[in-house]
């Protein structure tokens, strides 16, 4: 048994890149996160790869253009809890003793435009109920009936997330946008509008991960480990938990028990927010404030860099962009650098403690880590 | 010899005949309404009641004792969504309401709101289940009978007892 310490770490910078192979985008990243634990390919003893729509066989595509290995390769899909998802399979094979080095990349290049949901002729397609975001609206609309929560404060989730993504180097959107621009940006789908989704991106994120022993020889300073993980999956939500996210609120109870500490005792946190309702209603999900307490606490500015208990100071999904393979591992990466203190004007003060959630259709994993010195 | 124009109507214009086609095994026929009751599954183990059917397995209890059943057309909105364009393969009117309806059996569904203007739903308003016409195929006409929830009506309540 031992610990896994995150000691490497590499993000791309999200946009759009049409002439880049997602290989060398993913290349790009484990070289990143591979000069910065300091070692070398030829000492990895497995590659997680986390992808949605990257194709068959896409990590071992990918591992052999990093270099001549043959090492084992484990693709991982979970829609867009990929990338958590790997990072979670390799801490466990860390923890339970099998290497003492890992690596997982998640990467995504994606096609503009919504994932279709069903085949055109299908009856769902001609009655409009594959429309996107629909889940999300229904939940934000439940939200808004049952607690009074306002477009307005939805709409202010978004101006915190673009406003911290200025101050990150990776982040596809690092402009700022008011509350007024987001609320009359094309409505989709009630209450979201345009600015309240995330975008489609191409990018990629790598993590090295390592054991007790590996850290000894490598040196404690700049590792930050992974306390605990938890995954999830939709208990049917066709019959029940249509409009919560039970799956995130699981999630985060099952990993907040395997670390033994509870939310009061995070500083720093990057949830999922596909869209503005996502990340609203997962502070209630998380146990960061009570049942129906989201609107207040953006309005009260709690979860803003400087605030309570800052959410998404990367930018989230909404700034910082979404490749869907790509985000788990991100979100993972950015609570790294805060908690090793090199998050330059994006750092939270006294960040010790992190939680990344990050949830795809139908499943959710929460990651805690903390300082391991 | 006298020449007589004879009145054009529309049944002697060339017009395409619609077809509408049913969803198999979704609902029952309509009623001279439109009216319909859904067509789900039901645990002959625990009472459960769920839409749409096909299922393998009850999601209460797991067993596999399950048979279909004819649901009630009663419900209420549990949560509603106003859709403002139409998505890809979808040639109905928009905007339309989009409602996660809680029947009074136990049952959800998740269909468009229909019968009244999309933006005057609200949580909780009481619904009753319909049929109505969609375009499925522009080119050759063909249309979908779709399944949608409209506001009760008393007429609905009495059919109901």
């Amino acid at each position: 048994m031992s610990n896994a310490y995150i000691i490497g770490l590499g993000i791309t910078k999200f946009g759009r890149y049409p002439d880049q192979a997602v290989e060398s985008i993913a290349a790009e990243a484990i070289q990143k996160a591979l000069a910065d634990a300091r070692i070398g390919w030829g000492e990895v003893q497995q590659f997680y790869a986390a992808h949605v729509k990257q194709g068959v066989a896409a990590g071992q595509r990918i591992a052999k253009q990093i270099g001549p290995s043959g090492l084992p390769v484990l693709n991982v899909e979970n829609c867009a809890a990929a990338g958590a998802t790997a990072v979670r399979e390799a801490s466990l094979a860390i923890r339970a003793g099998e290497y003492d080095v890992v690596a997982v990349a998640g990467f995504e290049k994606m096609d503009p435009g919504l994932l279709a949901v069903y085949p055109e002729d299908d009856p769902r397609t001609v009655m409009g109920l594959t429309v996107l975001p629909m889940r999300f609206s229904l939940m934000g609309m439940k939200h808004m009936h049952e607690y009074g929560t306002t477009l307005k404060q939805f709409a202010q989730v978004s101006v915190k997330n673009h406003d911290h993504a200025i101050q990150n180097p990776i982040a596809q959107f690092p402009k700022p946008v008011t509350v007024e621009q987001v609320m009359n940006s094309r409505m989709i789908c009630d209450p979201i509008t345009v600015l309240q989704c995330s975008p489609t991106s191409d990018g990629a994120a790598a993590v090295i991960i390592c054991s007790d022993n590996f850290l000894k020889k490598h040196g404690r300073s700049r590792a930050v480990r992974v306390v605990s993980s938890a995954l999830t999956s939709d208990i049917d939500e066709q019959t029940r938990n249509m409009h919560t996210l039970e799956i995130m609120e699981r999630a985060a109870k099952e990993a907040y028990e395997r670390a033994g500490l509870g939310p009061e005792d995070l500083d720093v946190v990057e949830t999922h927010d596909c869209f503005t309702v996502s990340e609203l209603i997962a502070y209630e999900a998380l146990g960061l404030c009570l049942k129906g307490e989201g609107g207040r606490m953006i309005d009260e500015r709690e979860t803003w860099i400087g605030g309570k208990i800052p959410v998404n100071p990367s930018g989230g999904l909404l700034a910082r962009g979404h490749p869907l393979g790509a985000t788990g591992v991100a979100q993972i990466a950015e609570i790294a650098i805060q908690l090793r203190g090199e998050a330059g004007r994006r750092q939270v003060a006294n960040a010790r403690v992190g939680l990344a959630s990050n949830t795809g259709m139908w499943s959710c994993c929460v990651t805690v880590l903390d300082q391991s010195h | 010899m006298s020449v007589t124009t004879e009145k054009r109507t529309s049944a002697m214009l060339a017009v395409k005949v619609k077809t509408v086609a049913m969803i198999p095994e979704t609902y029952t026929p309509p009623g001279n309404r439109n009216n319909i009751h859904l067509v789900g599954q039901r645990c002959r183990k625990c009472g459960a009641r769920v839409f749409p059917g096909g299922r393998v397995s009850c999601t209460t209890c797991y067993s596999a004792d399950l048979e279909p059943t004819e649901l009630t057309r009663l419900g209420k909105v549990d949560a509603f969504t106003i859709a403002r364009q139409a998505p890809r393969g979808y040639h109905g009117p928009v905007p339309f309401a989009i409602g996660s309806v809680a029947l009074d059996d136990g049952a959800s569904v998740i269909c468009q709101l229909i019968g009244k203007d999309p933006q005057a739903w609200q949580c909780g308003d009481r619904v009753a289940s319909y049929g109505f016409a969609l375009p499925r195929n522009l080119e050759n006409g063909t249309e979908l009978l779709c399944y949608g929830f409209a506001p009760a009506m008393p007429e609905d309540l009495v059919e109901s007892k």
